[in-house]
C-alpha cells in the first residue's frame, strides 16, 4: 500500500527528532503505524486530548485514509504539525499520480507494440487501447525516434507524459536508449512547415531534458496501420545517414536517397559489369564524385565543372567517354540521367563491399 | 556538467502542493532549491520538506550565497532545477549576488482578483525589488499553475506613481 511505504519514511525522519512523534490512526483512534512502536495497537481519544495532540483528517481524493497524529511539546509544534501533514498529504498525491502515470505508459507501450506488428495487425485491440488512453485516433502523427547513447531513464520519460504539449503524444521506450514518439501535428501542414514545427518540437524537449540525443523523424501519416512506414523511415535514416546530436533528421530531406537504396544495386552492376571491364581504365571514385556533382548542380555543365575545378570541356569529354562506354546519353535524355545515377550508386555500393573485404 | 534553471519562482509557502505535484513533475527536475535564510539551520525542517517528494529527487534548503554556489558547481552531473525564493527581497538579494535566469515567476493571487496595478497587491519595497531584478533583464510574470496562461502585463505598466 502507498500509504504505508511512505509512513515509513516520515517515521524514519521523525525520529531524528525526538521532540515529535507521529502515528496513523484508524477511523476509531487505533493507533496503526508510529514512530514510538509502543504506541502502536493503543487506541487514542480524538475528542478528549491535549494541547500537545494534534489529529488531522486524512483524505485524498475522495478517499479516507484515517488520522495522521502528531504530538510534541515543542513550540513550533503547530507549524511542524500543518509541515508534515501537508508534505504528506502532498506525497500521497505525488506517488498516486506516479502510479497512474505507469499504467497510462504501460497501454503506452502495448500500442506502440501492436501499432508496429504489421504481420499481426489488430485494429479492434489497437482501438480499445486508443479509447484507453483517451486520445484521438484520426490525428496525424509523426515518428520521432530519439537515440541517447547513455541511455534514458525511465522516471523521467514517465513524465513526459505531464508536458504541456503530450496530451496526444504516444510514446515508449524501446530499450534503455530508443525512444520512439508518435507525435500529433496540425493538419495540412507543407513539408517545411512540418520541418519547423518539429524543429521547434525537438527544441522543447532539448529543452526539458532530452539533451544529447538524436532525432530521427519519419513521414506523417494519419492511418494507424502507416504508423510502422513512418517508424520505418527513421529506421532506415538511422541505418544509412549520419546524424549531429540534437538537431532533427527528416526523411523528407531523404526520399529520393531512400527510393534509390531500394532498387537491386546487384541487378545494376551486373547489367553494366561487362562495359566496366570492357573500359579497364575508368576511375570509379571519379565516375562517382562527377555523377554527384552532376545531380547537385541539376545537371548543368557549366556549373559543375567550376564545383570539380574542372575545364568545362574536360568535364564534357569525361562525360562523352562515359555515354559511349555505357551507352547511356546523359546530356541529352532523362533516363541517361537516372542511368548514370544508379550506375555511380551501384559503384558505391561496391567499393564499400571491397573495402570491408567481401567477395564480389 | 550541466545545470539547467528549468523554473524560478518566487512562492512564500515554499515547497507546498501545488509546486511539488504540479511544478516539479511538469518542468522535469531533479532538484528543488528553495531559498529561505530563516530555516538553513534547522535540519528537520529539511528532511520533512523533502518527504514530499521521492529521494531521485532532491530537496535543498539553501540562503542565498549557498544557493549560488551550488548554481555554479561543477560536480559533472545534470542538475536540472527549480528555484524557490521565499520572497521578492530574497530574490532581488540573489540577483545582487549575481543570480540570472530569464523569467521569474509568481503566484497568481489566491483570491483571483483582477490586479490593474502593481501597488494593489504588493508593497513598496516589493514594487522597488520588482523593479530592481528587471533591471537586470529578468521578466516577471504570474502563474499558477502550469496549464494557467503566463501573464507578464502587469509587470510591464509603468508605475502608477511614478
Amino acid at each position: 500500500m502507498v500509504l504505508e511505504s511512505i509512513f515509513k519514511e516520515f517515521i524514519q525522519v521523525v525520529r531524528q527528532n525526538p521532540k515529535y512523534i507521529i502515528g496513523l490512526l484508524n477511523h476509531d483512534g487505533k493507533v496503526i503505524a508510529c514512530s514510538r512502536e509502543d504506541y502502536v495497537g493503543k487506541r487514542l481519544d480524538l475528542n478528549n486530548h491535549t494541547d500537545y495532540d494534534m489529529f488531522y483528517e486524512l483524505k485524498i481524493k475522495h478517499h479516507d485514509y484515517g488520522y495522521f497524529w502528531v504530538n510534541s511539546e515543542d513550540d513550533s509544534r503547530r507549524m511542524i504539525g500543518t509541515l508534515l501533514i501537508d508534505t504528506l498529504t502532498t506525497r500521497i498525491v505525488y506517488e498516486i499520480n506516479e502510479k497512474k502515470l505507469k499504467k497510462k505508459l504501460t497501454i503506452d507501450d502495448k500500442l506502440i507494440k501492436c501499432l508496429l506488428d504489421r504481420d499481426k495487425f489488430d485494429m479492434h485491440r489497437i482501438i480499445a487501447l486508443i479509447k484507453e488512453l483517451d486520445i484521438d485516433e484520426n490525428k496525424a502523427r509523426i515518428a520521432i525516434y530519439i537515440t541517447h547513447h547513455g541511455g534514458f531513464q525511465v522516471e523521467e520519460i514517465m513524465r513526459l507524459k505531464l508536458k504541456t504539449d503530450s496530451k496526444e503524444l504516444i510514446y515508449s521506450l524501446l530499450d534503455k536508449n530508443t525512444l520512439l514518439l508518435f507525435k500529433d501535428v496540425p493538419p495540412l501542414l507543407n513539408d517545411e512547415e512540418l520541418k519547423k514545427y518539429i524543429q521547434k518540437y525537438v527544441k522543447s524537449l532539448n529543452a526539458w531534458g532530452l539533451y544529447d540525443c538524436c532525432y530521427y523523424v519519419g513521414t506523417i501519416q494519419n492511418r494507424l496501420k502507416q504508423y510502422s512506414v513512418s517508424y520505418n523511415n527513421c529506421l532506415w535514416l538511422k541505418q544509412n545517414i549520419p546524424n549531429t546530436k540534437n538537431k532533427p533528421l527528416f526523411f523528407v530531406d531523404y526520399r529520393f536517397d531512400y527510393l534509390i537504396s531500394q532498387i537491386s544495386l546487384d541487378e545494376v552492376l551486373n547489367m553494366f559489369q561487362y562495359d566496366k571491364e570492357r573500359s579497364k581504365d575508368i576511375n570509379m571514385d571519379e565516375f562517382i564524385n562527377i555523377s554527384n556533382q552532376m545531380i547537385i548542380n541539376d545537371y548543368n555543365i557549366t556549373k559543375t565543372a567550376e564545383e570539380l575545378f574542372l575545364h568545362k570541356n574536360t568535364l564534357l569529354y569525361k562525360l562523352k567517354k562515359y555515354e559511349e562506354i555505357f551507352n547511356i546519353d546523359i546530356r541529352g535524355s532523362f533516363q541517361g540521367k537516372l542511368l548514370m545515377l544508379l550506375i555511380s550508386s551501384s559503384f558505391k555500393e561496391y567499393l564499400k563491399r571491397k573495402q570491408v573485404g567481401e567477395t564480389i | 556538467m550541466s545545470i539547467t534553471i528549468k523554473l524560478s519562482r518566487v512562492d512564500n509557502r515554499l515547497l507546498h502542493a501545488t509546486v511539488a505535484l504540479n511544478w516539479n513533475q511538469f518542468i522535469n527536475a531533479n532538484y528543488v532549491i528553495v531559498v529561505d535564510p530563516d530555516y538553513i539551520d534547522d535540519p528537520f525542517i529539511a528532511s520533512v520538506m523533502q518527504l514530499s517528494l521521492p529521494k531521485t529527487m532532491k530537496v535543498k534548503i539553501f540562503n542565498v550565497e549557498q544557493a549560488l554556489h551550488f548554481l555554479q558547481e561543477d560536480t559533472g552531473a545534470a542538475r536540472k532545477v527549480m528555484v524557490i525564493f521565499k520572497d521578492l527581497k530574497t530574490a532581488r538579494q540573489a540577483v545582487e549576488k549575481g543570480f540570472r535566469t530569464k523569467e521569474l515567476q509568481l503566484p497568481y493571487p489566491a483570491s483571483r482578483i483582477v490586479i490593474k496595478n502593481l501597488m494593489d497587491y504588493f508593497s513598496k519595497e516589493e514594487i522597488a525589488d520588482i523593479r530592481f531584478i528587471q533591471s537586470n533583464g529578468i521578466r516577471l510574470f504570474f502563474q499558477t499553475a502550469p496549464m494557467d496562461n503566463k501573464e507578464y502585463a502587469i509587470f510591464t505598466k509603468p508605475d502608477r506613481n511614478g
